[in-house]
């Protein structure tokens, strides 16, 4: 009887297996139109990316990566944007776990509204920020440099982030601090070699959320970073865009040169950010 | 939470390090995100137009009054604003939690499935957009012609020149964007699912609907909760999506309160009236986060 | 974990080092230094991307290299690409926080506009030293174009290039569909459109931008075809008339007729181009179609169609954008902005041979370098376009400050939208559109007058 109902369950399963990955092939490749057809454009070449229709390349062409590569100052944004995004993101981190414990083991006014009042910020819209930003950061000689955006950035992360480390460390009990303590820590010490080191994987979520953001940002960027040096990868993508028409290959190359990076880093943090999330970030 | 409470022997102390460890994010919010947004607050009082920086002036409650009472165009967009803010959710989150439930079946590979659906979120908006504009044009579309080919439908589908069809498909492209986000945070939310739950709603004989509903469902709704209110705002003050896709176009279909603030800002370069309309938008939106603060207190009460 | 601990520690002091090599010496980056002639000046240049990213920014640093090393009053000029998304917001708030650059190139709208905030340089200094000099450059800018830029008297920028529209086709298309007389008046543009599309029902006839401001550039092209603008000479709205009913009744047409594909309502510039260049349009709408370049079965089939001239229009007309350099009153080093503007104009030529610039110069001694007859599209634009070409703000005799806001906000381009989605009230679009017209030029207005 149990083997029988085994052997059914084993089976249900294999069917499930299967219908699950076709499933799975169907979504990637619906939700990934617009990245295969960037791709294909990519690799279409000077000479297809406009002529052919076809979503692929008839065959593949390397002119447009090299071209991007070589002739532009696109690389030298990659390498800003990968400082940028590391900078923003150990940064944040830092700040939200300060910020995020505090309102999670203390009580009285200012501890209960923080989060509220951060959250508040975010709810006007940033175009109509930049003005008085700017006004702030030109006179603190910020502007055309690296830092400009570090700072913005960092600061805009901050209220998700925030948000997620009070949740994580809701969750861990007090008792563990408490026992810390009675070992000769202070609350302080006790915060950094006991909750931390548990909170890794929710410290983790926070930071790929924010990576990822600063990695796609256009505005500020555009309009605080003014030389190649500075530059990030977003603004370098729109310097393949003229105004009513693009170099489309080009374009396309370089934002398939920019996502791989991303894409990487996705593949190796997804385990430690579903985890993160499980253990505690969203779920409270 | 009142285990923290209970702890009395140090509070005083305690209360001072919580302090100081909220000062460095402090300074930062209040550099970059306070004192300009109290600044946009006031320009809203402000007649203020950027051609004509000579006849600044304060105008008191002259933008709010215009815009509540006579701006036709605000309540229009006003509307769409709510409309496609809530179904670009709507749609994100079935999206993200079918997505999310299949990616939570331990199989082979799954990281890699995980990793190739979260693409979307990585692509820069304006290499997304010009190849969504390539795949849904009606005539040499891929979307288009595929559908075409295999005769399922006779006339090409116009996705963004019918006024109807427009709206539904910056909403599609929109949710597409922010579909990643949700299937994360509540494939999150699934891992937390103890699977005892499920083996024993087996053995008493509960088919994949009974348990989807009685047992996915209410575990996830802490998370479904605050993971869409978030989604609300930031769909609400995006600007890119539309933008880049339609303009706000046909004629006016698709426009939106941050498009409308950004034409009136820079193209009419009526700075005080765009900024009051970005304050009403933050009243609006202090509404819906009254709405997400209640939720999260409540969901404290029960722990 | 620990590791990535770690790693990210190690990362931070990296970043920290690299970051402090990356930052640049942002004092000058705003303003200049001042400029007693012998003493350093260095001003920053802020350049439109106006061609391929790998020609064309390195075009216009030897430019500035070139001037760098040239002038004998030591100002140095600090080059700085600006990418078109967003360059209103980018521009405007630069300015408006005293960032303002010393010198830059930009829409053809932005003298006029930053002239009104009172932040644009007067060139004219340039143009009576050229004269002092017997230099004969003022002469070779387009007919009326300095008067255009003149705003209460002073010269808010100088014409650098010519950004023409036209309507290119393919001539294999056109000749296997039997026509063989080009179009010169719209009734006869409709029967090469019937002509197509009877040939070939899958080819589009006629392919434009309906979606973003290229459907303002082609109302604004039949408009003029058909004597018109959306002001008269005076200024005022005349969106009313029954020249504009006219094109609307064309363009009409033109959907019902189907031949503009449904779709054209949703069309950014990159569908129309890609539309065009795959072969699946015969006729395009647009500046000078560049990309054709890369695709030798396209550049070979194309030609650009002669003006035509509407049933009330008279002369067959284009009509192209001058686009200016301007310097601004930020500044702290005047003569250098100047100096350097009278550099570029008299060097310009290697932005277009060398830099790829999807642009022709607005001197018309350098439109008869080999250069342009040799690419196909600039040669057909400079003999069949720029001649009978109007500037962008006829019949208005010089642009107005209202008009960046018409043109930005597209609302020629959405009554244009109205009707080729279906909608034939024509009395309605024409009124709604006349207001929105009317009111932002009387925004504008009321308030200038006092000054």
């Amino acid at each position: 009887m149990s083997k029988k109902f085994r052997q059914k369950v084993n089976k249900k399963k294999v069917t499930l297996d299967v219908l699950t990955y076709a499933a799975l092939i169907i979504i990637v490749f619906l939700v990934n139109l617009p990245f295969i057809s960037m791709l294909g454009t990519a690799f279409k070449g000077k000479s297809e990316a406009l002529s052919s229709t076809a979503l692929f390349p008839s065959e593949l062409k390397f002119d447009s990566f090299i071209r991007v590569l070589t002739k532009t100052s696109f690389p030298v944004n990659i390498l800003n944007s990968a400082i940028v995004s590391v900078t923003v993101t150990v940064c944040c981190i830092a700040l939200a776990v300060c910020a995020g414990y505090a309102i999670s083991r203390f009580r009285g006014t200012v501890f209960n509204l923080y989060g509220i009042f951060v959250l508040l910020l975010q709810m006007f819209p940033a175009m109509l920020m930049l003005i008085p930003l700017f006004v702030i950061f030109n006179s603190l000689h910020l502007v055309d440099t690296i830092y400009s955006v570090m700072i913005a950035y960092t600061a805009i992360n901050l209220p998700f982030s925030i948000w997620m480390t009070k949740g994580f460390f809701d969750t861990i009990p007090f008792d563990i601090e408490e026992a810390a303590m009675m070992d000769g820590c202070n609350q302080f010490t006790a915060f950094l070699r006991v909750v931390l080191p548990i909170s890794m994987p929710g410290i983790s979520t926070v930071g790929i959320f924010t990576f990822i953001n600063a990695w796609g940002e256009y505005t500020l960027a555009s309009i605080f970073l003014r030389t190649d040096g500075v530059q990030t990868m977003t603004i370098g993508l729109q310097k393949f865009v003229m105004q009513f028409t693009s170099d489309w290959p080009a374009l396309m190359a370089a934002s398939s040169v920019a996502t791989v990076p991303t894409l990487i880093f996705l593949l190796i943090a997804q385990k430690y950010l579903i985890k993160g999330m499980a253990a505690g970030a969203v779920k409270g | 939470m009142s285990k923290n409470k209970s702890h009395k022997t140090t509070a005083l102390k305690n209360k001072r390090l919580g302090y100081i460890l909220l000062i460095p994010a402090s300074v930062l919010i209040a550099l970059v995100s306070l004192y300009p947004l109290i600044n946009g607050i006031i320009l809203g009082f402000q007649d203020y137009n950027l051609l004509r920086p000579k006849k600044r002036a304060f105008a008191g409650l002259d933008n709010f009054i215009e815009i509540l009472t006579k701006d036709s165009e605000f309540y229009s967009t006003l509307a769409f604003s709510f409309i496609y803010t809530i179904f670009v959710v709507i749609v994100a989150y079935i999206l993200g939690l079918c997505f999310a439930m299949l990616l939570n079946r331990d199989i082979k590979g799954r990281g890699i499935f995980r990793m190739l659906i979260l693409i979307p979120w990585v692509i820069p908006s304006v290499v997304a957009t010009t190849n969504w504009l390539w795949l849904l044009n009606d005539q040499l579309g891929f979307v288009n012609r595929t559908l075409q080919n295999l005769h399922i439908i006779k006339e090409p589908i116009l996705f963004l020149a019918d006024a109807d069809l427009a709206k539904i498909t910056v909403i599609f492209t929109g949710a597409w964007k922010s579909f990643p986000f949700m299937m994360i945070v509540l494939l999150a939310g699934l891992q937390g699912i103890s699977a005892d739950l499920y083996e024993s709603a087996s053995i008493d004989g509960a088919g994949f609907f009974k348990k989807f509903w009685y047992i996915t469902l209410p575990s996830l709704k802490s998370v479904s909760m605050i993971s869409t209110i978030l989604m609300f705002l930031w769909t609400f003050n995006n600007f890119e999506n539309i933008y880049l896709l339609t303009r706000g176009g046909p004629m006016n279909f698709t426009y939106t309160l941050p498009i409308l603030s950004y034409y009136t800002a820079f193209i009419r370069s009526n700075i005080g009236y765009a900024s009051a309309i970005a304050t009403i938008m933050l009243v609006v939106l202090l509404v819906v986060a009254m709405l997400y603060m209640k939720v999260l207190s409540n969901r404290d009460k029960y722990e | 974990m620990k590791k990535i601990l770690a790693g990210s520690l190690t990362a931070v002091l990296l970043v920290g080092l690299l970051a402090g090599c990356g930052k640049t010496d942002n004092e000058t980056s705003g303003n200049a230094n001042t400029g007693d002639a012998g003493k350093a000046t260095t001003i920053t240049h802020w350049e439109m991307v106006n061609g391929p990213a790998d020609t064309y920014e390195a075009a216009a640093k030897k430019i500035v290299e070139n001037f760098n090393s040239s002038n004998d009053q030591n100002i140095t000029v600090e080059l700085q690409m600006t990418p078109w998304d967003n360059f209103y917001q980018t521009f405007l708030t630069a300015i408006t926080s005293g960032a303002a650059p010393d010198t830059s190139t930009g829409a053809s709208t932005q003298p006029l506009q930053y002239a009104l905030m009172g932040e644009i340089l007067d060139l004219q200094p340039i143009v009576d030293q050229w004269n002092e000099e017997g230099n004969d450059i003022v002469n070779q800018f387009p007919e009326g174009s300095l008067d255009m830029l003149t705003y209460d008297g002073e010269l808010t920028g100088l014409p650098w290039a010519l950004d023409p529209r036209g309507l290119t086709y393919r001539t294999d298309y056109f000749e296997q569909a039997g026509i063989t007389e080009l179009p010169t008046t719209w009734e006869e543009f409709l029967d090469v459109c019937k002509k197509l599309k009877e040939w070939n029902p899958d080819i589009v006839p006629f392919v434009f931008g309906g979606a973003d401001q290229m459907s303002t550039q082609t109302m604004m092209m039949f408009l003029m075809q058909n004597g018109t603008g959306f002001t008269n000479e005076n200024v005022e709205a005349d969106f009313t008339s029954k020249n504009v009913t006219e094109a609307l009744e064309f363009l009409h047409e033109l959907a019902s007729n189907g031949y503009i594909s449904e779709g054209t309502a949703s069309y950014k510039s990159a569908d129309a181009e890609k539309m065009y260049c795959s072969g699946t349009a015969a006729i395009w709408f647009n500046g000078m179609p560049t990309a054709t370049i890369d695709y030798e079965d396209v550049a070979a089939n194309s030609s650009v169609l002669p003006a035509m001239a509407g049933p009330s229009g008279g002369d067959a007309r284009y009509y192209t954008w001058i686009n200016s350099i301007m310097a601004y009153t930020q500044s702290d080093a005047p003569d250098a902005c100047r100096a350097f503007i009278k550099y570029w104009i008299e060097n310009e030529l290697t932005l277009f041979t060398e830099g790829g610039c999807s642009q022709l110069p607005a001197r018309a001694d350098l439109q008869t370098d080999k250069f342009f007859s040799d690419t196909w599209y600039t040669k057909e634009f400079s003999e069949k376009v720029v001649p009978v070409a109007v500037p962008q703000s006829w019949p208005a005799p010089a642009l107005f400050p209202a008009f960046s806001q018409i043109e930005g906000e597209d609302y020629p381009g959405k009554a244009l939208q109205a009707v080729i989605t279906g909608d034939t009230d024509y009395e309605k679009i024409q009124k709604e559109t006349n207001d929105l017209i009317a009111t932002a030029i009387e925004d504008y207005g009321a308030d200038y007058d006092e000054e």
